[in-house]
This record gives C-alpha cells, structure tokens and sequence, in this order.
C-alpha cells in the first residue's frame, strides 16, 4: 500500500530531516567511509606482533591430561593428595594461587552464560563456594581434590588460576564499595553519624536479580528480611531470569541506608516485562510484609496520565497504609510527543506538530529489534473506575521500503462510550529502519490531547518531553524521581518529565544515575555503569529510609515533604517538571548532639488562598482563580519574554523567613492589571487585586504593595524560589478568559523572580 | 417463629441466587441456579463486542469462526501470545461490588484470576469465554492484559 502523494511528502521531508539529526548523532555512515574504516583496521591487524615466548609457555600450560583445566591448578591437586594441605599450601605460594585450608580459589568460564547456574550447581556439589560472577565467568573456592572432575563438565570451558581475584577479594573484603550516587546525595556525613536507615524496611519491586546470590555470599549486600517471586516458581532460581536490574537497585539502596532492612519482590517473566497483575500482588505482598518504603525502578505508558489509573489508585491506597511509594519517572523523555488532536488540512489525520511543520505522522528510526508503539488521549470520562472513551483515533504504521512508506500495521480499537481511548501496536523492526506513526481522526468532535509514546527507538521526531511521566510515578502521592547523570549534574534527555495530565508537578525530585554497581559489572564494562531513572529511584528510597529513621515520628505524607524539602535546586524556577524540587541532599539535614534538624517541608497541598505560602498578604487581596489558567498564564510569560512596557520589581533577590517585602509595578501604558504569586512549592495565586478580577493601572506611574506604602508584607516559609507575574492589558482582564486566542495577544507580562531562605 | 425461619429460608435463597451470579443481568428477571450462566443470547453478544478491545474482538470472531486454530491466527496478527487457547486479560468490572461474580464466571469457565484491583480484573481466560464474559452486565470493558510494565534502565 502506498501513501497519498500529500502526506508521503511531508513524511519525506520529515525523514530526511531525521536522517541528517541520525548522521550528526552517529547512527549512519556511509558505505565507502565504513569500508576505509575495515580497510585501515585490516592493516592495523595485519601489522600486530606474532605471539611472544610468554604466551608460547603460556599455552603449553594447559595439560594434555586435561583440555580444561590449567596446569598449575592439576599441580595443585596432585600436591593435596600426595602432601594433604601442608604441601597444597605450599605449592599454592609457589604458583601464586590464593588457598584456604583445602579450598582452592578458581576461575571457572563457562561455555555460555545460561550455562553459570549449572557450573554453580555443580561447584557447590563439590563442596565448594561461589565467591563472585561476572558474565559467564564464576570465581569460586573449591576443594582441591575435587578440581580435576570438573574436566567432564560441559558447563565448563575452561578453569585456571583466578588472575584478578585477588583484587576482587580485596575489592570484596573493603567495606562495600559506594555508589558514587552517595557523594553525589551528599549523605557520607549522615552516615558516619549513625543515620543508616536503621530500623528502615525498604521493599523492592524488580524484574530480575540475577546473581544476587553470590553478591549476597561475598558480603556486598545483606541477606534480603524477605523475598517473594510473584509469577516464578522460586526468588533464587536464576536460570529463568536474564536481569541484574534489581541486583543493582538493591546495592543503590544499600549504599545509600546500608542498615535499611531489604524486602524484594520479584516480577514479570525473568526478561524484563511484566504485566499489571504482577506489579498488584507485589506491592500487595510489601503492604503485607508492613514496609516503610517501596522502591520502583519500572513503570509503563499504556494508561492514563492524570493520577487515576487503577496503579495510580494502588499507589495512593499503599500511602494511605503509611507507605512511601518512590517511583522512576520513566525513560520517555526523548521518545514521547503530545499534542492537540486537530486536523486544520482536513486530510483525515491528525496534524503532528514540529514547530509549526505538520510531519504528517511521528517519525522515529528503530534502535534494535522490536518497537512498541502506544497512543494515548485524554478522553477517559468521568468516572476513573469505567473508562469511557468517546473521541476514536486509530492508529497506523508504515515503514519506509525503497524511498516509499508502506503500511505495516494498524490499531484499531473503536471507542463508542465503553472502554479505554488507547491504540497498541507491538512489532519486529531492524535496527535504523525508519517508520511513520499516523493518527486517523475517526471521530474526533471536542479538543483533546494526544499522546505517542515509542518504545525502541533510536531517534524520533518530533519530541517533546512535556508530559512523558511514566505510570505509576503519575500518582499524587508517588514520590516521582528523574534522573541526573551523576559526573555532569545534568539531567539526562531521557528523564521523563512532568506535568501529569491533570497538570500536577512531576518528578519532584532527581537523584543520580550512570552510577557504578557491582551487579553490572563485566569483562565489557568493567565499572557496571547502572544507567536510567532506575537507577536515580533507589538513590531517593534509600535517602527516605535515612530520612524516616532521622524522623521517626514523621508520619508518610511528611515524610514525602521533608524528602522534597531535602534538595538542591535545580532548574528556574524551582520546582519545575524537569527537575523537581531539586537534587537530594544529604547536607541539609543537620545532625547535632541535640538531634537531628530535618528541612522544613514545603506547605501541604495548594488552594487559591495566599495565607501559608511564601509570601503572607492582606487578606483582602487574595483572590481565585483556576490554577491551570494561572499555571498557562505562567508558561505564555516564560514563552515570550518580558515585556518592555511592563515591569514588575521586588526590592531584592533574596529574602530571609520573616522580612518584610515590597513589591513595585508599573507600566508605560495605561492598562488594567493582575498581580499573581508563584509559590516555590509551584502553587499560584492572584494577590492584587481580589477575586481575580483587574485594576486600573495609570501609564507611567509607580505603584507599591501594600497599597498604603507603610506597612511591608512578612517573609515566611517554605523556602526556596518564589515568583511574581504581572498581567497587563488594555481592557480589563477576566483572567479566566486571559489565555484564551482573543485575549492573550493582547496581554503584556513580566516576572519578578526573588528566593527566600532561612 | 415459623415464619421468622421461612424469611431466612427465602434470605438464604435469596443470597445463594446472588452468588450464583443472577446479577450479572441485572436488567433481565433472575434465573433458575442450575442456569446461573446460561449461553448469552445474540444480542448480549452484540453488545458484549462493543466492549472488547480490538485484538480481543478478532481473536474471539477467528474462535467462532475456525475454533483454536483461527483464535491463534488472530492472536498472532495482534501480538497476542496465547497460553494453551488462554489470553491474559484485562477486566473491567462495572463496580467493585460485581468482582466476586466475574472472579466466579472466570473460574467456572476454567479461567485463573490473577489479580485484582478494586473493580479491575487481571485473569488468564479461555478463548471460549470471551464472549460469555463480555455479554455479562457486571463486566463493563475488557482488553488483552499486555505485558508493558519494564524496567526503567537504559
């Protein structure tokens, strides 16, 4: 099937702007390139030296008694039974091989990695211990006389002397080496005086944790308080499971509160997917095991976004159990667009926006070997328990062959009043194939907001991040976490970001990532470098248990704010949907010999009333108004810049609790205005004048808050980043109405931003 | 005191027909107990179809057009992967207080409920009961439960 001419050639002119954003990154080289490359690598190899005499010696090594086990180690057995364990440990110094009673410290290859849990099976059988793996690599301590029977083994390719073992146990016998996460939350202090999360149950809700075992026998982590697989047949059978992803969370958690009790729940189908039912009876058998905090380093896209999905629900029911609930805020950031669903060329598909380019559909190159594609808007209806989607989208994929896009597939789900407004497509794909989503407007009769999320791409256009937070981070009392790559302090493009779909705040906090772990580590990447919110998530449950054991008595919602209040800022404003509140900080919780001085939590919630927020008004200039109006309002400033002809100023930049303030205003033109406050908690309220309503503002002249220029207005907490937004415009403003096409043209803004600290 | 035992003899049954799932067609007069899950007549088959998601809807009509063979067919084209003529679904329920009939309807129909939360069903359910499970009043939407919960790890 080929594309309609039109949106063929949009598609085109989209595709090869994604091609040359693929050759910048990287992605394409072209042919004759690629082959001066193997041409210059062919002489590089043709040049390299001949074996030395080392290696020759080397090879001759390995015995013609055994094709698999080295020389020295045959040696060693021989020495055992001829002298028992005075001669093994003196023909062990010889031959520099570490040595324990009879017990001999190998290294034990296997011939493939699913191959490790039989060549484990088979050390312990002999009588021995697993000291460490990587890959398809064992380190054990095994009983002299029993080495030589591992010759038969076809689970073995090849046993010798440990090499870097030594190391390894060195590394192993320290105390556990720290995530580098640890420096970065600043909580070393917090540690050396006694703030390890003691008397803290952390659970764990994870996809696999592949060799934990021996992490646990070499000391690295502590035996789990308890385990639970929720759809294997048993938590320490590994053979099924291909993923250290929780094995690493867990050493995050560790590091950062390493007398936090672990409490892991294992999920999904050992490859790294899992479906709802498995995440329910897991964060059902945490509630049940009376947790404090559950850390989730996983989510998905397939669902509402505006804190109301059946997970959101589940998360807000943990809370109300006094559970934190800690949640990675996804990895969409550089795969999700959303937009209005309109149709303004009529062609039957719904404009997707670059810019002010329609590309015809969302574009995105293929970065493996499967895609996922998820659509997504917001026509959930009323009632949350029953979805009720009226508003039909259908979905369409097409892939470029030859120069010409061919349809390849297409969702079809028909939303009549009953059931979810929801398109999935799940398919095969080759790295760097190029595909086109487009969104058929089978029915769209009301203005609503679509969303396309891809999974497995390597480069998609367009993008944008606002909103990609993952479920179940969406959840009101979820304690989102995005992720900073931890030797630049940024955050990495893939963070998801906020707001949620009823446009709540999200994450509300970063933590790093690109962290070494010892369950990552391997011959490839020998640091184990633990990339993605998954990794930022543990960082923050760890930094709460630290939290909850400093404040024992804090109930979960306080818990939840004194975590938000313990950061950095980062980002302007602070809190913004990149970065939250800011980075966790172990440094500002003080630890005195009268105490702990934990940070003060921003206010609870928000209301339109500004008594409790940063700034303490006459009551008679508060006013109401919608919050998301407010909030836009906020956006179209920030969008356009300051406005010469307005100007709204605050005497100073930074404010200490408990000062007074005055606030000046004044514009060139005669104009009515409105005065709204942003709280650093991100809460806004129209502070002059009342009700929302405008004031007559006269061209030229200075006006003050308080009106009567005598008194000032007092500082008070929270701390952190505060705003003022002055609205001007030539009629007078129903702020109601400010954002709407007619009116914001017309409208002229300026902010004042100032910081208030204790 | 007679008639006080005939009240609970009448409440006993009365509670027994409601377990036994009478509710779940509200709208129609209450059934015998021996034909609690009578075959759905055409027009709850109808109806129940505007209920399934689109994968749903062709792996049930390939079953009632080629038995298993045409269940799995569609189920391939839709990346559905069955279990021995069993799909993973997603039910969701008309109100928390109709779990328990649709978690019986599963289990009678030689289904496995998964788990649940408030009115959502998660169950391994046969093909053939699709259609029974979707016609029911006390089921208000279903789709195939697909696996996207991952790890957030780049």
């Amino acid at each position: 099937m080929t594309m309609p001419a039109k949106g063929n050639g949009r598609l085109l002119w989209a595709v090869s702007v994604l091609a040359l954003a693929l050759i910048a990154r990287g992605h394409a080289v072209d042919a004759q390139s690629r082959d001066t490359d193997l041409r210059s690598l062919a002489r590089q190899v043709r040049s390299l030296p001949g074996p030395s005499a080392v290696e020759v010696r080397a090879k001759a090594a390995f015995s013609s008694r055994s094709s698999k086990i080295q020389h020295s180690l045959l040696q060693l057995a021989d020495e055992f039974g001829a002298r028992g364990e005075r001669g093994l440990a003196s023909k062990a110094a010889e031959l520099s091989v570490p040595v324990e009673g009879r017990d001999v410290t190998v290294k034990l290859v296997a011939t493939a990695e699913d191959e490790l849990d039989a060549l484990e099976r088979q050390v312990r059988q002999a009588g021995g211990r697993i000291v460490a793996d990587f890959e398809n690599t064992l380190y054990a301590e095994v009983p002299a006389d029993r080495l030589e029977g591992f010759d038969d083994s076809r689970a073995l390719f090849h046993m010798s002397s440990p090499g870097t073992i030594r190391e390894l146990q060195q590394a192993l016998g320290r105390p556990a080496p720290l995530s580098e996460g640890v420096g970065a939350s600043r909580v070393r202090e917090l540690h050396d005086r006694g703030i390890t999360g003691k008397g803290v149950k952390v659970g764990i809700v994870d996809f696999g944790y592949r060799g934990i075992k021996s992490l646990i026998s070499s000391g690295r982590l502590p035996q789990p308080k308890g385990v639970k697989a929720v759809s294997a047949p048993d938590f320490y059978i590994e053979e099924a499971v291909t993923t250290r992803h929780g094995t690493a969370c867990a050493e995050i958690v560790h590091d950062m509160a390493p007398d936090a009790e672990l409490y892991l729940a294992l999920i999904g189908d050992g490859r790294g997917r899992a479906g709802p039912q498995d995440v329910v009876n897991a964060l059902q058998w945490l509630a049940d095991q009376k947790v404090d905090i559950i850390s989730y380093s996983g989510g998905g896209q397939l669902g509402r976004h505006d804190g109301n999905d059946a997970q959101d629900r589940l998360v807000d029911q943990l809370t109300a159990k006094g559970i934190l609930f800690v949640a990675a805020a996804g990895n969409e950031g550089d795969s999700h667009w959303r937009g209005p669903a309109v149709d303004r060329d009529r062609d039957g598909f719904i404009d997707v926006l670059d810019g002010n380019q329609d590309t015809g559909g969302v574009l995105f190159a293929a970065g493996g070997n499967g895609i996922e594609v998820i659509v997504e808007w917001d026509d959930w209806g009323s009632n949350p328990q029953l979805p009720s989607a009226t508003q039909d989208i259908d979905l369409q994929l097409w892939t470029l062959v030859n120069g010409t896009f061919q349809k390849v597939g297409q969702s079809e789900n028909q939303q009549q009043g009953v059931g979810e407004p929801l398109e999935f497509l799940r398919g095969p794909a080759q790295p760097g194939q190029i595909f086109a989503v487009r969104l058929v407007a089978k029915s769209v009769s009301r203005p609503i907001n679509v969303r396309v999320v891809i999974d497995g791409a390597a480069e998609m256009l367009p993008v944008n991040q606002a909103g990609s937070i993952g479920i179940p981070a969406t959840a009101r009392t979820a304690l989102a976490v995005g992720a900073v790559e931890v030797s630049k302090g940024q955050l990495e493009p893939y963070s998801s970001h906020g707001p949620t779909d009823d446009n709540r705040l999200k994450p509300e906090v970063v933590a790093p990532t690109v962290v070494k772990t010892m369950a990552y580590r391997s011959t490839q990447d020998p640091d184990g470098r633990f990339n993605g919110t998954s990794a930022a998530a543990p960082h923050v449950s760890g930094f709460a248990a630290l939290i909850k054991q400093a404040g024992a008595r804090q109930n979960v919602e306080q818990l939840r704010r004194t975590v938000i209040a313990a950061v950095r800022g980062i980002g302007t404003p602070v809190p913004n949907n990149a970065y939250g509140y800011g980075h966790i900080d172990g440094s500002t919780i003080r630890v005195g010999f009268t105490g702990v001085t934990l940070p003060a939590p921003p206010a609870a919630g928000g209301g339109a009333s500004a008594a409790g927020i940063g700034v303490e008004l006459p009551e008679e200039l508060g006013g109401a108004v919608s919050t998301r109006t407010l909030e836009r309002l906020w956006e179209m400033a920030v969008d356009r810049g300051e406005d010469p002809d307005v100007r709204v100023v605050v005497g100073q930049r930074e404010y200490r609790v408990g000062d007074g303030m005055r606030i000046g205003f004044r514009s060139e033109v005669d104009c009515y205005y409105s005065l709204i406050h942003r709280s650093a908690e991100g809460q806004f309220t129209v502070i002059a004048p009342a009700g929302g309503e405008s004031r007559r503002l006269r061209g030229g002249e200075r006006y003050a808050l308080p009106a009567n220029d005598r008194d000032t207005i007092t500082v008070t907490e929270p701390i952190g980043r505060e705003a003022l937004l002055l609205v001007c415009a030539p009629e007078e403003i129903d702020l109601a109405d400010a954002v709407g096409n007619t009116r914001r043209q017309n409208l002229r803004l300026s902010i004042a931003e100032y910081s208030v600290v204790r | 005191m007679t008639r006080l035992k005939l009240a609970g003899v009448i409440g006993a049954a009365l509670a027994a027909a409601l377990h036994t799932g009478c509710f779940l067609r509200s709208s129609r007069p209450p059934q015998p107990a021996a034909q609690a899950n009578p075959a759905p007549d055409a027009a709850a088959v109808a109806a129940g179809e505007k209920k399934l998601d689109a994968a749903l809807l062709a792996i049930t009509r390939g079953f009632l057009a080629s038995g298993g063979a045409g269940a799995q067919k569609a189920a391939a084209e839709h990346t559905v992967t069955l279990e021995q003529e069993r799909a993973h679904l997603q039910i969701t329920c008309a109100s928390p207080e109709v779990v328990p009939a649709v978690q019986k309807l599963i289990s009678e129909g030689s289904g496995q409920v998964e788990a649940t939360l408030e009115n959502r069903v998660y169950a391994l359910v046969p093909v053939s009961l699709i259609t029974r499970l979707a016609a029911a009043d006390a089921v208000w939407s279903m789709t195939v439960n697909r696996a996207t919960a991952r790890p957030a790890a780049r």
